[in-house]
């Protein structure tokens, strides 16, 4: 269910914090669902079982599970949960727009890149910004 | 789980990790000594000697139990606390949630169980033996609880100081020089000072026991001689010291152990503090050694003592190396301490350079007035005789109800001169022969006996016993007389003792004739006529050359002889003992009963009697024997006689006609190298000689050897055999008479 | 809690550790590094009461710890050069331990060794390395104390066995509150285990802080700043610990919450600013650069 990259430069408990979020949201974990315990998860991992106590506790939260003394920690209301992550996405967003405007792209151009990733297409896309980017440098 | 639980059960693991002593103790212990019983009982030719065997066997004078004691208390030691050479060990024992003296105790418990119980199975196992054989024996029982009382706490004596020397060390080498230190440096130190002193001391006294008095003096510093000697003698006192010395020895053992630090594992000594204390004690010795070994090699009477220094710088360097490099593992540590190495070189040094030029006094010394209780003075050549015949060894006996030690090694003296322990010929004891003791007695008693206590009479003699004796090595005084040897014993009142042999020129008739004719020295001179009581004696036997009268008086007229020889001996003269030859030998039998009474294994057969020289100013004494039969004249009686020959090889050897003193033409026909003696010339001859017996009185001043011996061998009457007198003649003499 | 003040400790003249205070909290994981003869060794044997320190104190949950029986019974010492009784088989290991350590669970020491596949009386002395390794870290596991100090206990375990080994690990933790302590001179195997790190040097420890809180606590920042003037305002705000550029580019190490770092720079508003998550062997080269030192040649 976890699996940790030991060469991700990021701290384990993020990467658990991480992994748990995006099952949740995938809808692997639904909601109320027990996530495991803390001794079976450090157990499995052969990690600090005080680590993925502070997982749990970053989950908690971010609203992602709740705890249930003495039963353990259950997925939360994913409404939350979203909200949260759109926040996350907005601002990823407003730097990457940032970003955009910084390389000069129009907002038409970006658009049209957003289309292309949200339909999967990123190797045309990426294909088409890089032609699109030169065309550009030409027009100057 | 309570903590006595979890001792035991430590201890029971303890024990299984130290399986192999115990088998070990028993491939030693238990199959030996019955394998041995048995055989001696299967072999035995009677009871008694079987019993004997048996006590031999199980008794505390067993060489191979003392063997397997000291190894065994060697290798339980090492087992038991040899983790301390490892740091893995260590961490592992003392990571444990477990206090110091818990471990000790465990392991110590567990080194004395591997020793007793085999050690308690084989006395079992050997009682069965001898119980099923039927030769059991109550001596048999003693002789074994004896032998385990003195090995048992031996091996607690031993055990205890092997452990101490593992925990003073981090490594089993220097576990053995540890050891090795621990046993020895009292010996070595002992012996070594012993050494010195015969070498640098004019005034040295050599006694053969000299070692073993001092080792038992310094007994508590030397745990090894408490084992030493309750496995020759076990003293009930001396197994009670032994006991204290090895709790002694426990507290200390514990007490290193507790505040042994881990990381001593692996070092050359666990202590720091202890490195000097076995460093500069070895470098002393060495150097000591050293200076002695050089002064011997180059010659000793020469007064450049560069030898004997550079020897003591060697001894030091050469012992500083070896220990510092054994300290380092490291050769190139060698001279660590440089300091330390020059301090110790420089003490040695002067010390030998003390010692050769006793710059401590010893030959000058003597004690204050005030402080000696007693003064023995025993004068080579003023013999004494007592004769007390015997065999076997003596333990202890009584003479006139007095008690004396234990005889000198339990050994026999044959023949010795009184005077000096080195002229005594030492015997073998052995159980069949039959050795009359000559005169030991007098000479233990003029050692250990005589107690002059008026120091106003004896110290103008020893004064000038001391100035002789500094003369003689010093001085440049031309002395062409004998010098007589004065063997002098100080009791201080401290209970200290002082053995000192000086040198005079001749008797110092001067200062000496106080001292003999006090009657304090006449009591211990004459020990028996002032002792024996008159109810004691057997017989009297008077004689002077061929006279001899032998008689048994009431015990009125003993108790009259004795009181006028008293008398009259407390009057001799120093002039007349030694200017005069005694005139008679007075002997006197004692009744064995009263004289003596031998406790010690193996005396079967004792008498005893003392022989009294008789000089012409006992009137009194000759007078009564006069009047008993004998009279102390030179008379001339050879009835039945027939022939008087005179011992060619004696004249032999003591012909000066090389130096043309007093050439005698011995004739060429003598018969079997035997002059006979015309019998015109027999009264003249015997006019010359002197009664041999009689010349064991003569002054010690005047050498006996220079004359010439005759024997007079006279056939007896009706038989193939020769009574042989013998006589000296003086060198002087003119014997050409004999020759006509 | 294990506490250390001021100790030190001199093995003939040489300092082997230098004033060391350190605070061990119980219910954590706490990693020693150091490179060889940093002290990491000789600090674990003071704590196990084999050792007497020269000066300082140490104490377990409030009790000195040397040659007292009642605050050693709580730790056990797993030393990298464990001593295996003579002969010694793991069962008679396990009877050794069961007298010292009341609470030596026996059970669980058989299943385990069943579990780790290793045979039960067959003499230890005949092991390989890695398996002696297992059965002192099963009998160290297994003695029921509450402090368990391992030395380069991970050294010589395949990487399968030392997952296993932190699993074990990861369940006594939970189950019972295991603290161990563990010294190692590779930061990246304490990694993703320890709560809290000690680095140790030359004796004394550099620095001990827990890894989450080095972690949260200080940022890589990569930025492109419009001008010196922006460049110096933004450093005035921040806490930067290291700097390095490369043309215009900025890469700069910070202290402080990645939020607050987010922050500042939003309000200088520079061309370009990006944050990334520092490894733990950078957050330690940062953290010992501001101690003047070199963390590649303490360490790596």
């Amino acid at each position: 269910m976890i699996v940790i990259d030991y060469t991700d430069r990021r701290p384990i408990y993020e990467q658990v914090v991480e992994r748990f979020q995006s099952l949740v949201l995938c809808g692997i974990l639904e909601k109320d669902a027990p996530l495991p315990s803390v001794r079976n998860l450090a157990m499995e991992l052969s990690i600090n079982p005080n680590t993925i106590q502070r997982a749990y506790t970053e989950l908690e939260r971010r609203g992602v599970i709740y705890t249930v003394k003495g039963k353990g920690n259950f997925v939360a209301d994913l409404r939350a949960l979203l909200t949260l992550r759109e926040k996350e996405i907005r601002e990823e967003m407003w730097l990457l727009v940032r970003k955009a405007k910084e390389a000069g792209l129009s907002k038409e151009r970006v658009s049209r890149l957003l289309d292309a990733a949200w339909q999967g297409e990123t190797a045309d896309a990426g294909e088409a910004v890089q032609e699109s980017y030169v065309g550009g440098e030409a027009h100057d | 789980m309570t903590s006595r639980n979890s001792f035991f059960k430590l201890m029971r693991e303890d024990l299984r990790q130290r399986l192999w002593t115990i088998v070990l103790a028993f491939i030693v212990f238990v199959l030996p000594i019955p394998i041995a019983i048995a055989m001696g009982i299967t072999t035995a030719f009677n009871e008694s000697s079987l019993v004997r065997y048996l006590v031999h066997v199980l008794q505390a004078n067993n060489v191979w139990l003392a063997l397997v004691t000291v190894v065994g208390a060697a290798i339980c030691a090492v087992s038991g606390f040899g983790y301390l050479f490892s740091k893995k060990k260590v961490d592992f024992f003392h990571s444990l949630p477990v206090k110091r003296e818990r471990l000790f105790m465990i392991r110590y418990i567990n080194g004395v169980l591997v020793y007793l119980v085999p050690y308690l199975t084989m006395l079992l196992v050997s009682f069965l033996i001898i119980g099923a054989s039927g030769s059991f024996d109550s001596e048999i029982l003693v002789a074994a609880m004896e032998g385990l009382l003195v090995h048992f706490l031996g091996y607690l004596t031993m055990y205890t100081t092997f452990i101490l020397s593992v925990v003073f060390v981090g490594n089993i080498v220097v576990f053995f020089c540890v050891s090795g230190w621990n046993f020895g440096i009292t010996a070595v130190t002992v012996l070594l000072y012993s050494l010195f002193e015969g070498i640098f001391f004019n005034t040295y006294r050599y006694r053969g026991d000299i070692f073993l008095e001092r080792m038992n003096s310094l007994r508590f510093l030397s745990p090894g001689y408490f084992y030493l000697r309750a496995v020759e003698e076990a003293e009930i006192s001396m197994l009670l010291q032994q006991l204290l010395c090895t709790a002694v020895l426990f507290g200390l053992a514990l007490f290193a152990y507790r505040v042994r630090s881990s990381e001593g594992a692996g070092k050359a000594i666990a202590f720091p503090v202890l490195k000097p204390v076995f460093r500069v004690s070895i470098e002393l010795l060495a150097g000591a050694f050293g200076g002695v070994l050089f002064y011997m090699a180059t010659d000793s009477r020469n007064d450049m003592p560069g030898w004997m220094v550079f020897g003591a710088v060697l001894g030091v360097v050469l012992s500083h190396i070896f220990i510092e490099s054994v300290y380092h593992y490291d050769i190139r540590k060698c001279f660590s301490d440089k300091i330390s190495l020059a301090v110790c070189a420089v003490i040695s040094v002067a010390f030998v350079l003390a010692m050769r030029y006793d710059m401590f006094g010893y030959d000058t010394y003597i004690p204050d007035k005030g402080k000696v209780a007693s003064v023995s003075v025993e004068v080579n050549g003023l013999k004494g005789y007592s004769y007390y015949s015997g065999y076997s060894t003596w333990d202890s006996f009584v003479i006139y109800g007095r008690e004396f030690e234990e005889m000198t090694n339990s050994s026999f003296y044959l023949n010795g001169s009184v005077t000096d322990g080195r002229e005594l010929e030492e015997m073998p004891p052995t159980n069949s022969s039959f050795y009359p003791l000559d005169s030991f007695v007098a000479y233990d008693r003029e050692f250990k006996e005589m107690a002059l206590t008026n120091m106003d009479i004896v110290y103008p003699y020893l004064e000038t016993l001391i100035k002789d004796t500094q003369n003689f090595y010093h001085g440049s005084r031309s002395y062409n007389g004998p010098m007589i040897n004065v063997n002098v014993t100080y009791r201080l009142k401290n209970g200290r003792t002082i053995y000192r042999n000086y040198r005079s020129f001749g008797m110092r008739e001067e200062v000496f004739a106080q001292v003999f004719e006090s009657l304090e020295y006449k009591t211990f001179k004459y020990f028996d006529v002032y002792n024996i009581p008159a109810g004691s004696i057997q017989t009297v036997q008077a004689r002077c050359a061929m006279n001899e009268c032998t008689m048994t008086l009431s015990l009125a007229e003993n108790a009259e002889l004795m009181k006028n020889l008293q008398r009259e001996i407390s009057a001799l003269t120093l002039k007349e003992r030694l200017e005069k030859l005694p005139v008679a030998l007075l002997t006197v039998a004692v009744r064995e009963t009263e004289y003596v009474k031998v406790s010690g294994e193996g005396v079967q057969y004792y008498s005893g009697y003392c022989e009294i020289p008789l000089y012409a100013s006992y009137t009194e004494t000759l007078r009564f024997l006069e009047a008993r039969g004998f009279s102390a004249e030179k008379k001339y009686e050879w009835t039945g006689m027939e022939n008087m020959y005179m011992d060619s090889q004696v004249m032999f050897f003591n012909d000066k006609s090389s130096d043309g003193i007093n050439s005698v033409a011995w004739p060429a026909d003598t018969k079997d190298g035997l002059l006979e003696v015309k019998r015109e010339d027999w009264q003249a001859l015997y006019e010359l000689c002197d009664w041999r017996e009689l010349l064991n009185y003569t002054n010690p001043t005047e050498s006996i050897y220079d004359d010439y011996w005759v024997y007079l061998d006279i056939p007896a009457a009706g038989y193939n055999t020769y009574d042989r007198y013998e006589f000296k003649v003086d060198k002087d003499a003119d014997l050409s008479f004999l020759f006509d | 809690m294990i506490k250390a003040e001021n100790i030190t400790k001199r093995f003939d003249g040489l300092l082997a550790v230098d004033r060391i205070s350190v605070e061990i909290k119980e219910g954590i994981v706490f990693g020693m590094v150091g490179t060889n003869g940093a002290g990491k060794s000789t600090m674990l044997r003071i704590i196990a009461g084999i050792l007497k320190p020269d000066e300082g104190i140490l104490t377990i949950d409030g009790s000195l710890v040397y040659e007292n029986p009642e605050a050693k019974r709580d730790v056990f010492y797993i030393s990298d050069d464990a001593y295996y009784l003579n002969n010694g088989t793991p069962v008679d290991m396990a009877d050794y331990y069961g007298a010292v350590y009341e609470h030596f669970n026996r059970k669980r020491y058989l299943e385990l060794l069943d579990q780790l596949g290793l045979p039960l009386s067959r003499k230890i002395s005949t092991f390989s390395k890695g398996m002696k390794k297992q059965v002192s870290i099963l009998l160290g596991v297994c003695a029921g104390t509450k402090y368990l100090l391992c030395d380069e206990t991970f050294d010589g375990l395949d990487p399968v066995m030392r997952q296993a080994v932190k699993s074990i690990f990861a369940k006594e933790i939970t189950d019972r509150g295991l603290t161990p302590i563990l010294a190692s001179h590779n930061l990246r195997e304490l990694e993703d285990i320890c709560d809290h790190v000690g680095l140790l040097h030359k004796g004394g420890v550099l620095l001990s802080k827990d890894l989450e809180e080095m972690r949260t606590g200080i940022h890589k920042l990569q930025c492109v700043f419009e001008d010196e003037e922006q460049a110096a305002k933004a450093m005035l705000d921040l806490d930067v610990v290291g700097k390095d550029k490369r043309g215009r580019l900025q890469t700069l190490t910070v202290r402080g919450t990645r939020e607050e770092i987010e922050e500042k720079m939003a309000a200088v508003n520079p061309i370009f600013f990006e944050m990334l998550p520092l490894t733990l062997e950078e957050i330690f080269i940062s953290e010992t650069e501001v101690a003047g030192y070199d963390f590649k040649k303490l360490i790596l």
